[in-house]
């Protein structure tokens, strides 16, 4: 059927420029930024590479380049392997479909809890003094001394607080995959001789393999970008121990009030995103999966 | 294995799937579950597979009540109708799964794969995946993985019906083939009467949870025990009428508003213990029922050819006299043509049933 090029723009041109004024836009004025030295007189001096070449020579980058990968590793093994193993609870080895559902939607509850009320909740929950859950729970264990948590264990509180939370959209995808795998094959593995741990990780692990990539990938990508509770619960404390790329950027830029730079570390961040989505696929056999699908 | 199921009864919230079943299935034989899609036949083979666990009854392998035994302990092999081959793993991986749960070495795996896969003509096929082969290949790989670690009991839930017409006729004989071959007990379940006819040395006719009947094909279908073992064994079904039977002169007829027969001698001493007996079904098979042009002193030539449908060797004929219906196998030779009249002889067995409980009236209790 022939389609006149005025009704396509039609239907698509209002969807169009919006994407065109909020991401494309955006996206151009950062990059166009990066290569200024724009502070809070918003002035648009161009100065070629030399804020990149500024990050690549500080030694602060790599570290917090560090700090970033290590709290997305970490908050990882929340939001991919305990979303996994809160998805098994939930399906495979609860036969109640009543229970499980009310179990992940408690765990799903803090979602729909704004960001500042579920930051401040966790507040509480490492309250460095005797009256902070953490510290309640050890003084049952007969320990006197109530741990500074903040100062202590920064990077555990940020991976905590953002795992717990992260990893409910993991378990409802999960589980959504794991209800979808077909009976049969769970009961031909039974009469097969496979127990649950078999009928795990020979049979549910790689039948699920594309969601557990979809989530790993998209975590990673949006781990990387995220900063908001830390912002809240650290920000970026104690000296730079939690202070992760993103945030890094959002102090240069909104605190520090130098544009340019901020920007300049946003177009890194996507170059760095762009790495990790390419180790994933490799990890996971992108290419070999995707042959997979075509001759299915 | 012997298999014996005592009482068996599987109740899932409200619903009775199986009520009170007793089978016996003796060593090496084949027997078929048959019935209607919804009818417990498959709650049954998974119960004794060992996924579902009955509400109440025993289920005996051998001298052994083997309700608490799971699914990898009962030395049984499973095909489902959709084969459940696991789609990321090899053909060979596929049937080597159960071996390698077993932990046996890998020597012994491939030498047990490679002879399953001889027997089943499907050693060109190890190094393909599932979704690389045909509907009846998957099935002889899912039958290689269900016999590869030599069970004492082979399930086969609908393993043809996923299979065209003609893929579906050629497989069930070789099953049948292989079957007495090996010598294993197996059950098979099916909602195809000819499937089960063909294959099956016993068939378990099996209604809402309900045994009807079990027994060898050729009873099942000379001497069917209720109207729906009747209707449900033999294609096309069996003609029923609803009429009465009456003596008169000292002969028993068979009436309704449309027609009259007279019935054999040898059902008036059966039906001497059932007086009270008046309501009840007609049965004859299409088969059994001839037509003839001619005259006869009994009833003038009085039925009407409705409809005349080819089946290939025979024609399969719609007859109507009133509002009764009676639809004929014949030979092609006759040549029939709608709107004929005709007149029609039974020339084999006819079936009466009670109105009410719809059993044999033939039948001893």
């Amino acid at each position: 059927m022939e389609v006149k090029t005025s009704s396509i723009m039609g239907f698509l041109g209002p969807f169009l420029l919006l994407v065109l004024a909020f991401y494309f836009v955006p996206v151009i004025l950062t990059v166009i930024l990066s290569y200024t030295s724009m502070d809070y007189k918003l002035s648009w001096d161009f100065v070629g590479f030399s804020n990149f070449e500024h990050f690549l020579t500080q030694s602060l980058t790599y570290k917090i380049l560090l700090t970033t990968l290590i709290y997305v590793a970490l908050t990882l093994i929340f939001n991919v392997g305990i979303a996994f193993l809160l998805a098994l609870m939930t399906t495979y080895f609860t036969t109640h479909e009543n229970t499980a559902m009310f179990f992940r939607a408690i765990w799903l509850l803090p979602r729909l809890t704004p960001v500042v009320v579920y930051c401040l909740l966790w507040m509480w929950i490492f309250e460095p003094t005797q009256y902070g859950l953490f510290n309640t729970i050890l003084s049952l264990f007969g320990k006197s001394s109530s741990i500074d948590w903040f100062s202590a264990y920064p990077m555990g509180v940020i991976v905590f607080a953002n795992g717990f939370i992260g990893a409910s959209f993991g378990m409802v995808t999960f589980s959504s995959a794991i209800k979808s795998i077909s009976r049969d094959y769970i009961w031909s593995a039974q009469v097969d001789g496979a127990g649950d741990w078999q009928i795990v990780r020979r049979i549910i692990v790689p039948m699920i393999k594309w969601e557990v990539m979809y989530i790993f990938i998209w975590q990673t990508l949006s781990l990387l970008n995220s900063y908001v509770y830390i912002l809240i619960l650290t920000d970026g404390g104690p000296l730079h121990e939690t202070e992760v790329w993103s945030l890094y950027s959002y102090h240069k830029a909104f605190k520090y009030m130098e544009f340019g730079n901020g920007a300049a570390l946003s177009l890194l961040l996507v170059i760095i995103g762009i790495v990790f989505t390419f180790i994933g696929w490799k990890i996971f056999g992108f290419r070999r999966m995707m042959g997979q699908e075509v001759s299915r | 294995m012997k298999v014996l199921l005592d009482n068996i009864t599987k109740i899932f919230g409200r619903i009775i799937a199986v009520n009170n079943l007793n089978l016996e299935i003796d060593d090496g034989k084949l027997v078929v579950l048959l019935g209607p899609s919804g009818c417990g036949k498959s709650t049954t083979l998974l119960m004794i597979a060992g996924i579902y666990r009955p509400t109440e009854g025993e289920i005996w392998f051998g001298d052994k009540v083997v309700n608490d035994l799971p699914p990898r302990d009962r030395k049984i092999g499973l095909v489902f109708q959709s084969y459940a081959l696991y789609p990321h793993m090899t053909v060979f991986e596929n049937i080597a799964f159960p071996l390698r749960l077993k932990k046996e070495n890998k020597e012994e795996i491939n030498r047990k794969v490679r002879e399953i896969s001889e027997f089943l003509e499907i050693n060109e096929l190890l190094e393909r995946k599932p979704i690389q082969l045909s509907g009846g290949q998957q099935q002889r790989v899912a039958v290689a993985r269900a016999l590869v670690k030599s069970p004492d009991i082979l399930l086969l839930d609908e393993p043809l019906s996923n299979l065209d017409a003609k893929l579906r006729v050629m497989m069930r004989s070789e099953l049948k083939k292989m079957q007495m071959r090996l010598g294993i007990t197996t059950i098979f379940v099916t909602h195809d009467q000819s499937e089960a006819m063909t294959v099956a040395d016993k068939i378990a006719v099996i209604k809402n949870g309900v045994l009807q009947q079990y027994s060898s094909s050729d009873e099942l279908y000379d001497l069917p025990r209720n109207i729906f073992v009747a209707t449900f064994i033999g294609s096309p079904p069996m003609n029923i009428i609803e009429g009465s039977i009456q003596y008169e002169g000292g002969n028993l007829f068979f009436l309704n508003p449309d027609v009259r027969f007279s019935l054999p001698k040898d059902l008036e001493f059966v039906l001497k213990q059932k007086r009270n007996t008046k309501d009840v079904l007609f049965g004859v098979r299409p088969e059994d029922v001839n037509i003839s042009m001619k005259e006869t002193t009994q009833d003038s030539i009085s039925w009407i050819i409705d409809m005349v449908e080819m089946m290939g060797r025979e024609l399969l004929v719609t007859l109507s006299r009133g509002k009764t219906i009676l639809k004929t196998l014949i030979d092609r030779e006759h040549s029939p043509s709608i709107g004929d009249r005709v007149n029609i002889e039974f020339s084999g067995r006819v079936f009466l049933f009670d109105k009410e409980s719809g059993k044999n009236l033939l039948c001893e209790e």
